[in-house]
């Protein structure tokens, strides 16, 4: 009965590999070197020179007409590395296995559940990678008896709702009403018409149970056996095969509409969307954009907007970071803070702003309680969150909202090196070292007279910190006007603030006085534009752009100059690049 | 190194084996506070082959050499304050186990200054828990975070294939594996299948309860009912893998039949089910360690030993994983040892403003004369609760003897101390497992001996004969010093 799968051919890399083919693409991270005063985009493995202007090569990923395809190859398992763009070219396109919140969302969808079974399962990701991505720690036994958990809870529920759910009644003929459950089950949770190939083994699955038992088991026997399934945990997809052409393969319309319905609503497409599909509507990119503005305006897209940002920026460490009770009111703020970024960022992509004001705007919103907890003037709002101003020359955005600021903060103290190295890392795609071995951490404790920058400053005089620390400590220091919690203050230690700092190694070089001329200068940063489209591409497609994505990154770089960098504009223009309408083809 | 296959036949006669099987474990003494007789039903095993259990710990962020490491010689060594009763917790201590005791010094990590591609440029925290159980060079970058594989297979999952193995059929449970982390994190997960994937730990005790005794309380016939069902569920399952595996790219096939490898290893384990009674769950409810907030960590680490114990005790497995934190940056704040914000801090003339209060800030001032005393309550803490382990077992009969004559513990930190060293890794062993090897000493290296050689030591003290584990050109052989 069990084909050999034990020893399947692969030329790809090994399975201990986490990435599969898309490790060959990964950067070269170069290690040990410490840092130079530049700071190389991540991803690149160009020159330092290069490197060292992010708009030089600002999509943050190795050129193909450069160095790039002799580093990186030709791109493995069938991904081309594209010198013109005068082809479909689109990348890998791994498998994807359902997210934890996608799980519990098709739950509710395909079988009313809302109960969120899915939750008890491990956390799909770990900080600043994404939930979508292809889960390159892979599949073990645990998780699998996890799943088997997960169907089991299920099925009982659908069991005891049974009469509702069935399109017929078991009564007048026990099989032809198993095959109508069969039918209307399959297409929901394969995402796809079924054929007699796929409903077959449902029929015997659910005739097993009904021999174990009653009509009820059988049912039983086949959601469990659905809901473990590989066509439903995962979206295989093989595109059309008459539109095949050399290393790309159209996607058919239901996979399109899978791929919209996942990204936008981290569920299974709705009857609009599988209409559009059947009618061939989703073959045209203008067909594709119809239903991505439709969809975005459906608050699952705006969970969608608001879940991105919070993983960019790491916000979701908000819920658990320690802080001292010396914070009064930090554990009853948690979630007013969560909710101030949510707010913001759901305004700012509902009015199609623009990324420079997500990193600048001289406004937020905020309640009586959270502004409250900041020591600010009440806005006049007991619950519901309304903008409010906030003073340009000190506030950036969202990365001076006490989400992002109490993530990074220590316990009770500002955290320059780690508010550095997150917009180092996570918003200029700056390609920073860990570390090195050995290290002994020997910042001087504080006195009366010292302020966390003087202490902090210690990294510059000792030479085997100040390559690296210049670089990021001189970023941090920008925020030293924000307590650990995110709140404004003056004075650190009773000692007036100094939040002057220097931008080195990027696009945007040079000094600026406080987190508010920070944020300007990376609203106006090509290479922060660069490095968001990257994450929003490693969020929509579950990996990072690799060489073979040169293509759909510049269409979407173009696009997204063209539409002067507006968010709601960037959702759609995603949706129209080669590796979201492409795949390469399928060999087995 | 995959495992080895159990196959149905093989399993029908564990079955059987069940069913004719002696009740041998008939007290669980101080363990059910509700007054049930938990009792356990042990598979017939040949009366030669004595139970060996092998329990992996880690502490995290280091330790304080000065504290941990005994003056003295082999046997007539002297603890030091790290290994004895904490004052102000009723926690037994190491002290209590001298004899039960091997702590080394001179093993060094080499497989985690090796991570990352180049000899050397390897880290503590990052790549100190991935290693320390495999031997194996952490996989991937530093920071790509999504590119983490572990180089090799955990010697917990390797000890538990050759106990199965042994055992001739599967436990219920391959290794009940706890930890703060519940997830995927880098920081605090020590287990890794034979791919190098990393196993997902259980942070709740509510949870880690049904995993325990999820199927507990049923007639025989419920119990079969259930045992039908998921075979012919799991076979049906397979069976659809198996034709989206064909069509498959040669990429995705990779992926899908890792997943199909775990499938097969679930429905290996269908018919292993347990007969011991349900306890109360009450006590177990709704209780985590808690993420950045430690507060817990003493009534939580208690709990998650006292369920280790009842799985050991009702052979739901034989191998166990325990992370009391994740290492590394914010999370482990532990009030409980008066460092709530600083205060408490006996006197110290640091600022208040400063002393933080957690423990890897702490740990980065190890060699300090102010912070070393601070740093020695933390490791006597984690040593006194895995004594505390020990002495849950201690208490529990089996056979002649106790659950702990079969327990073989090796504990250690990702890292030596909070200077992000890797060398002098604190390994300590409690337990013989059966006689296995010979403890009560301080086994002092002046050589750096890789602790791939230790961890060869452990697996034929449980079994398993191997010449490597892990990166094979660290390995020597087994540590011969442990027998």
């Amino acid at each position: 009965m069990h084909l050999d799968t034990r020893n399947p051919r692969h030329r790809c890399a090994l399975p201990a590999r986490g990435w599969l083919c898309s490790l060959t693409l990964l950067p070269l991270t170069v290690l040990g070197l410490g840092c130079t005063a530049q700071v190389k985009p991540s991803g690149g493995t160009s020159s330092a020179s290069a490197a060292a202007v992010g708009g030089a090569n600002s999509n943050g990923i190795q050129s193909a007409g450069g160095g790039g395809s002799t580093v990186l190859g030709s791109g493995g398992c069938g991904a081309i590395v594209p010198t013109t763009c005068n082809q479909p070219y689109p990348g890998e396109a791994p498998i994807r296995r359902l997210t934890r919140a996608e799980l519990n969302n098709m739950l509710a969808d395909l079988l009313g559940d809302k109960s969120r079974p899915a939750d008890l399962m491990p956390t799909d990701s770990v900080r600043f990678s994404y939930e979508t991505s292809i889960q390159p720690h892979g599949i073990s036994a645990p998780l699998v008896d996890q799943y088997m958990q997960v169907a089991e809870k299920v099925s009982l529920g659908v069991l005891s709702n049974l009469d509702s759910t069935l399109p017929c009644q078991p009564a007048n003929g026990e099989e032809s009403c198993a095959q109508a459950y069969i039918a209307q089950l399959c297409k929901g949770a394969f995402r796809r018409s079924c054929s007699a190939e796929d409903t077959a083994p449902l029929f015997a699955m659910w005739q097993k149970g009904r021999a174990a038992g009653d009509f009820k088991t059988g049912i039983q026997y086949l959601v469990e056996m659905v809901l473990q399934s590989a066509d439903f945990l995962y979206r295989p997809e093989f595109g059309d095969p008459a539109s095949a052409g050399a290393g790309f393969v159209k996607l058919s319309g239901s996979e399109v509409a899978t791929r919209l319905s996942y990204y936008l609503w981290s569920t299974e497409p709705d009857a609009a969307l599988t209409m559009a599909a059947d009618a061939g509507q989703l073959a045209t990119k203008e067909g594709v954009a119809t239903q991505a503005k439709r969809m975005l305006q459906d608050p699952r897209a705006h969970e969608a907007v608001q879940r991105f940002h919070e993983q960019w920026l790491g916000l979701d460490a908000l819920a658990t970071v320690a802080k001292s009770d010396t914070f009064t009111g930090f554990n009853a703020a948690r979630p007013l803070l969560k909710a101030e970024t949510r707010a913001f960022v759901d305004a700012l992509f509902t009015e199609n702003s623009d990324l420079g004001t997500l990193l600048s705007a001289p406004y937020s919103y905020s309640n009586d309680a959270l502004e409250s907890f900041y020591g600010l003037p009440s806005p006049g709002s007991a619950q519901a969150f309304k903008k409010v101003p906030r003073d340009a020359t000190r506030y950036a955005g969202i990365l001076t909202q006490g989400s992002f600021l109490a993530v990074n903060g220590k316990l009770n103290q500002s955290a320059p090196v780690m508010r550095g190295v997150q917009v180092l890392r996570q918003v200029l795609c700056a390609d920073l070292p860990a570390p090195p071995p050995n290290l002994k951490i020997t910042i001087p404790p504080p006195t009366a007279d010292t302020t966390t920058r003087a202490r902090f400053e210690q990294h510059e005089n000792d030479p085997a910190c100040s390559s690296c620390h210049q670089v990021i400590d001189r970023v941090g220091f920008g925020f030293e006007h924000f307590d650990a919690v995110g709140r404004w203050r003056d004075k650190d230690n009773n000692l007036l603030v100094d939040a002057s700092g220097a931008l080195m190694g990027t696009d945007v070089d040079g000094p600026f006085n406080g987190a508010g001329e920070l944020g300007q200068k990376l609203a106006n940063s090509e290479q922060v534009r660069s490095c968001y489209l990257r994450n929003v591409f490693y969020n929509v497609h579950g990996r990072p752009p690799t060489a073979p994505d040169r293509c759909s990154l510049e269409q979407l770089q173009a696009n997204f100059k063209t539409t002067q960098y507006t968010l709601q504009d960037l959702a759609v223009a995603v949706t129209q690049t080669d590796a979201f309408l492409y795949r390469t083809p399928v060999t087995p | 190194m995959s495992h080895t296959p159990i196959h149905r036949r093989h399993l029908l006669r564990g079955i059987g084996a069940i069913a004719v099987g002696l009740p041998l474990l008939e007290i669980m003494d101080g363990l059910d506070e509700n007054g049930l007789p938990l009792t356990g039903v042990r598979r017939a095993r040949a009366a030669s082959a004595p139970i060996k259990r092998y329990i992996g710990l880690m502490v995290p962020n280091g330790i304080v050499p000065s504290t941990h490491f005994p003056t003295g010689g082999e046997t007539d060594f002297v603890l030091g304050a790290s290994m004895k009763p904490l004052n102000g917790f009723n926690l037994p201590s190491f002290e209590d186990y001298r004899q039960d005791l091997i702590v080394f010094k001179g093993i060094d990590n080499v497989a985690s200054m090796n991570s990352f591609g180049t000899p050397g440029s390897g880290s503590g925290h990052e790549s100190g828990p991935t290693t320390l159980f495999t031997g194996a060079a952490k996989l991937g970058t530093k920071e790509g975070r999504d590119t983490w594989k572990g180089g090799g297979p955990s010697i917990d999952q390797l000890i538990a294939e050759q106990i199965e193995k042994d055992h001739g059929a599967p436990f219920p449970i391959k290794s009940l594996l706890l930890g703060h982390t519940n997830g995927a994190d880098w920081f605090g997960s020590i287990s890794f299948d034979a791919n190098g994937t990393y196993l997902p730990s259980s942070g709740s005790t509510s949870n880690t309860f049904d995993t325990l005794f999820g199927s507990g309380n049923l007639t025989d016939a419920e119990r079969q009912a259930i045992r039908d069902r998921r075979k012919s569920v799991l076979d049906g399952t397979l069976e659809n893998f198996q034709r989206l595996y064909l069509k498959a790219s040669v990429a995705d096939k990779v992926r899908l039949k890792e997943h199909m490898d775990a499938i097969r290893d679930v429905e290996m384990r269908v018919d292993a089910q347990i007969t011991c009674t349900r306890p109360d769950k009450t006590k177990y409810m709704d209780l985590d360690p808690g993420n950045g907030d430690g507060k817990n960590l003493p009534v939580w680490s208690n709990l998650m030993f006292d369920l280790m114990t009842l799985g050991f005790a009702c052979d739901m497995t034989r191998v166990a994983t325990f992370v009391f934190r994740n290492c590394g940056g914010g999370g482990s704040y532990l009030p409980f040892l008066g460092w709530a914000d600083g205060t408490g801090l006996n006197g110290s003339a640091y600022d208040a403003a400063y002393a933080t209060g957690e423990h890897h800030e702490m740990s980065h001032r190890v060699g300090q004369a102010e912070w070393d005393p601070e740093l020695t309550k933390a490791s006597a803490f984690f040593n006194g609760s895995t004594a505390l382990l020990a002495q849950k077992m201690k208490a529990v009969t089996e056979g002649s003897g106790t659950l702990f004559d079969s327990a073989l513990m090796l504990q250690s930190s990702e890292i030596g101390t909070g200077g992000h060293n890797n060398d002098n890794s604190p390994f300590v062993i409690l337990g013989n497992a059966a006689g296995s090897i010979r403890t009560g000493r301080y086994l002092n290296y002046t050589r750096s001996v890789p602790h791939n050689d230790l961890l060869l030591g452990v697996m034929a003290a449980m079994g398993l004969s191997a010449t490597t584990v892990g990166d094979a050109g660290l390995c020597s052989g087994p540590l011969k010093e442990l027998i």
